[in-house]
Order: C-alpha cells, then structure tokens, then sequence
C-alpha cells in the first residue's frame, strides 16, 4: 500500500467523482418509484367469474339451437287464429292481451264457456283437452263450479296463454 | 519476506552504514561527488535486503544555530523562529530543533536548530522510497549523543572523530549548547580548538562523565590525545550508532517531525481515492439496484394490469354470455314444452267420482288445484267413499299428487284435514281437496 502512488490531482477526481456519484445515487433512491408491492388481483372480479362460470358461448348457442327448436313446434298466429275462431261458438272471449318479442308472440285469453248447463260438460271436457293438446298453448286458470241447484255451471272460466310465430 | 533494519550516518561527505547484523560500512563521497547516489549503491551493495532506515543527518552544508527560544512546540518554535530564520517556511527546506532546555538559573531556555535548504534530504527520501526502503526517521547527530549515556544528563562533553571529521559537542552547566562539526582532516587545529573552546564553558566546574567515540585514524588519535585528561567514556563507533534505533521517530528533533495522519498528503490521496472509488462502486451498484427493482416492479406491475384487464374482459364477455343466456331461459320459459294434465285431471274425476260424492267446484290455477264437494255417506258402508275417490283419483302414475288426502284406515263421514261438515244435511259432508299437478305451465298469464 504505500508504494502506492496516487497523484492528488487523481485522487480528488476520483474522491469529487465518488461524492457526485453518491448523491446521484441518494437522488435516484429518494425518486425511485413508491410501488412497494404489486396489488392482488381484485377478489371481486375473481368472484364474478366464479359466480359466471357457467356463462359460456357453447351454452349460450345450445340454448339458442334448443330455442329454434321450440320456436318451430310453436303453431303460427295465423294459424291459431283459425283455430281459436273454430271455438268461439262454445267459449266467449272475456279479456285478451298480446305481448310481443324478437320471434315470439304471447297472447292472453280470458274465456267463459256459452252454455252453463250441466249436460255440456263433455264439450266442457273436450275443450280442456283441446286446450291441453295445441303446442304452445298453456291454461293457466281454470274455475268449474257448480250452481246450488245442481242443473247448471255458476262459473266455467279458463284462462289461457298461447305462444305463437308472428 | 523479512526487511533489514539499517542505520545510516550522513556525516559531511562520509557515510556510514550499520546493518541488521552489526557490520559497519563506510563510504565517502569525491570531491563532487553525490553523497545520495553514494548512499543507493552502498545500500544495493551492502544490504539489498534493507527495509527500513534511520538517518543521522550531519551533512557539511547542515545550518547550526545555537540561540534562546521560548519553551513551545515544535509548530510554535518554527512560527518564531521563522522572523530570524526566512528558510524555515521554504518548500524545499528541511528543518530540526533540539528538545528546548531550561537554563538551571532560570535565566531562559535555548535549544539549536538544524536547517538544511540544499534539498539533499529531499532527495535521499526519495530515493530510499524508491528503493523500497522505510525512513523512520531523520535525527541530527546532536540528538544521537544527548541519547547516549552518559549524555544523556544536564550537562555533559561529547566528542567524536570518525573518518576524516569531528565534532564536538556540549551542554554546559548554565544550559547553553554547544556544537562544531569539521569535516575537513586539514582542520585537526581547528578540532583542538573547538574541544577548549567546549570545555572552557565549564569555567573551572567538574566535568561528569562524557562521551567519546574515536575512530582510530590520525586525527582519531590526535584527538584522543588531547582529551587525554578530561574524564570521557568511549563508546565503539558501532554500539553509537545503534543507539539511534531507540530515538523516537516523529520526536521533537525529527526532520521528519510526524503531522496528523490527515494532513499526510500521501495517506490522504490513498483515502480519498478509495473512499471515491468505494462511493462510486456502492452508489453504482445501489442505482443498479433501485433500477433492476423498478424495472422488476414495473413488469409485475405490467403484468398485473393486463392480467387485471384480461380478467375485465372475461368478466365482460361472462357477463354479455350471462344476459344473453338470461334472455334465452326467458324465451325458452315462454315456450311450454311440458305436456299439459288440466284435461287429463278432469278425465280421471270423471272417472273416479263415485256416485255418493258429489263434485261442486274445481279451480285450477297454475300448477295447484282445488276440488270441493260433498260425500254422501250411510250405515253399512265398508269404508269411507271420499277415501275410495281420493285412491282412485292419486292412483299410480297420476301426474298430480294430493296435499293432504285423508288417511286411509280413517272411517266416517269426514277426514281430519281436508272434509269440513255440512250445517244442513247430517247425513253427508262438505269436503276441500287439495292438489298439485307435477308438470306446471311455464308462465302465469296476467289474466290468472
């Protein structure tokens, strides 16, 4: 070490250049980013998936093939009005609505049946089980009720819901 | 790998040398000769394995002066003297003082100062640096004698004659010094001279034992001659010359009086360039370490923002599927795909209503039905025909279920549950049934 030659000159560059050298070193530790730690994912996203992991496209188009499939059975409206004109000599048409969306058209019936004497229960019957066999067509209420006298229907009402292609 | 301890005597143009072991060499320099080359080859020749040296410093052109000086330091004596003495303060100037003496009657204090501004010192340092070799050490010759007993006390005689020079030295009992060197075999007069001129300081007092270190050369012998009555102790020129391995080096007569290791320019250079490099080193490496961290965080951070995107994204896309598949189940619930048993329902109470039981009302609404009606019962009858109707009617494979038939080991007019008993007729019974059809209507209109 003490043959160690070092010209003053040298020493005090090599001595300011250290000094410079720390305090870049002091002002890029004092600006240095403040990210101490990278957050965690959001648990409420991850949550969200979990909740809609069963939302996937091939779901998505097998409801859609399997609602194509039901759209076809479905008799159009047309055609449901034919057969609904074929009835209303039996049943009287109390209240209708109509709702209407992409591909599909609900109509609401409130029917009364015509005659309320009691030998019309097998058209009574028949009607029911023409109701219950149309595609698309739901009763959604049905009231019988027979008089205090026995001989007539007090009430013979059905309410019906009849899905059809517009 | 061991260094020699070598002592060196600068004396006029002579050198001595004593090495490790005790052998003493001699040289002495021509006429123009240079005494520092002369010291390098004789320290090459004689000791090659010199490592460090002392040096007694008696060059010819050595500055003697003998004054009073007040008793300060070594720093405060150079601020002093240096009015009287302007080559105190050059550059290139060595100097040295004497410990500084009081006088014994109080009278003051005196020490000698050494100067030499030929820069011979200067550079014999620098070619012993070059050489490897460790100057502990620069002593006058003065302050080898007061360091030899029995010079060593207040006032004593030193006389030494090596080679063709002398010196004569002495501290008289009222303080004051005294030196002369002659380096000239010509001047043996000036030698006697210079001894009666020392002892006559003693004015008649008793001389204590004093030092005397002779060579044994004409004016060697001459000298001992005329001391031959004066009480001295001869030392061997060797054993002398040892005695400067016991001087302290940085002392207060050291030409190369020690500073502050601060204000050792060589030293100093040495830290600042280690602690420059070692700050540029660390602050390198430090700035490489906050820049390789924030690099490292950036990409985590990078790569938790597209994962945090790519998730929000899928959740987006989930949720889009969601509504969709929503809106889907909606359609496909407005759609019956379930066949319908309102018809089959009243098929079978056509089927199973016996004939004392009397239907009165039936309201279907959604998947939950009601039947009302009234059972006629009488005396001798095996069971109960509410319960027959009530077997037949939930028989196996019906598509509806009763909520609450009566029980059917139950006997009587009416069940527990379900039959409430008629105000006008005691012998038949009102009773309520209720069911549910498995298979429901998707939607429930808004007429119902």
């Amino acid at each position: 070490m003490r043959n160690v030659r070092l010209a003053p000159l040298f020493s005090g560059l090599v001595f300011g250049a250290g000094v410079l050298a720390a305090a870049a070193a002091v002002y890029v530790f004092w600006s240095r980013p403040r990210l101490a730690v990278v957050p965690l994912q959001d648990p409420k996203l991850q949550q969200s998936l979990a909740e809609m992991s069963a939302a996937t496209p091939e779901r998505a188009a097998q409801l859609e093939s399997q609602l194509a499939k039901a759209y076809v059975r479905l008799p159009k409206a047309a055609a449901f009005d034919a057969w609904m004109a074929e009835r209303e000599g039996a049943w009287k048409i109390e209240a209708r609505s109509t709702e209407s969306s992409p591909g599909i058209e609900v109509r609401h019936y409130s029917l009364s049946f015509n005659n309320p004497l009691l030998g019309a229960w097998p058209d009574i019957l028949a009607a029911v089980n023409a109701f219950c066999d149309e595609p698309g067509l739901t009763i959604d209420r049905f009231d019988l009720a027979l008089a205090r006298e026995g001989d007539r229907f007090d009430r013979a009402q059905v309410v019906l819901s009849a899905r059809l292609r517009p | 790998m061991r260094k020699d301890h070598v002592v060196l005597l600068w004396w006029g143009k002579e050198v001595r040398l004593l090495t490790a072991d005790g052998t003493i060499a001699a040289c002495t320099a021509e006429v123009r000769g240079d005494p520092v080359k002369l010291i390098a080859r004789m320290l090459a020749e004689k000791c090659p394995k010199a490592g460090a040296a002392r040096i007694i410093y008696q060059p010819a052109s050595l500055e003697i002066h003998s004054l009073a000086c007040p008793p300060v330091s070594r720093s405060q004596l150079q601020a002093v003297l240096a009015a009287d003495y302007p080559a105190l303060n050059l550059p290139h100037a060595v100097w040295s003082v004497e410990p500084v003496r009081g006088n014994p009657d109080g009278s003051g204090h005196s020490t000698l100062l050494y100067i030499d501004n030929r820069f011979n010192l200067p550079r014999l340092l620098g070619t012993l640096d070059r050489l490897d070799i460790e100057v502990e050490g620069v002593w006058p010759l003065q302050t080898l004698i007061e360091s030899t007993p029995p010079c060593d006390g207040v006032d004593f005689l030193g006389v030494i004659a090596i080679g063709a020079h002398s010196l004569v030295s002495c501290a008289s009992p009222s303080g004051s010094r005294y030196l002369r060197f002659q380096d000239e075999a010509a001047e043996e007069n000036k030698m006697t001279s210079d001894l009666h001129a020392a002892m006559a300081l003693f004015d008649g007092a008793a001389f204590h034992p004093g030092l005397l270190v002779i060579e044994d050369t004409a004016i060697g012998s001459s000298l001992r001659e005329a001391v031959r009555d004066v009480p001295l102790d001869e030392i061997p020129f060797g054993a002398f010359l040892a005695n400067a391995r016991r001087l302290k080096p940085g002392g207060f007569s050291d030409f190369l009086h020690h500073k502050p290791f601060y204000s050792y320019r060589p030293t100093l250079s040495q830290i600042a360039a280690v602690v420059g490099l070692t700050l540029s080193v660390g602050s390198a490496w430090t700035v490489y370490e906050i820049h390789e961290r924030a690099n490292l965080l950036n990409r985590r951070f990078a790569a938790f923002q597209a994962e945090q995107a790519e998730l929000e994204r899928l959740v987006e896309s989930r949720r889009a599927t969601k509504m969709k598949l929503d809106s889907l189940d909606h359609d496909l619930a407005l759609v019956p795909n379930a066949p319908q048993h309102q018809g089959e329902l009243m098929r079978a109470l056509n089927r199973a209503t016996p004939a004392a039981i009397s239907l009165e009302s039936l309201l279907i609404t959604g998947d939950n039905f009601t039947i009302k009606g009234r059972v006629y019962e009488g005396e001798g009858m095996p069971s109960s025909p509410l319960i027959a109707f009530c077997q037949n009617l939930a028989g196996a494979g019906a598509s509806w279920r009763l909520l609450d038939p009566p029980p059917a080991q139950s006997t009587g007019s009416a069940t527990k549950a379900a039959t409430v008993p008629a105000p006008s007729e005691s012998s038949s019974s009102a009773f309520t049934l209720h069911g549910v059809l498995i298979s429901a209507p998707a939607e429930p209109s808004p007429h119902a």
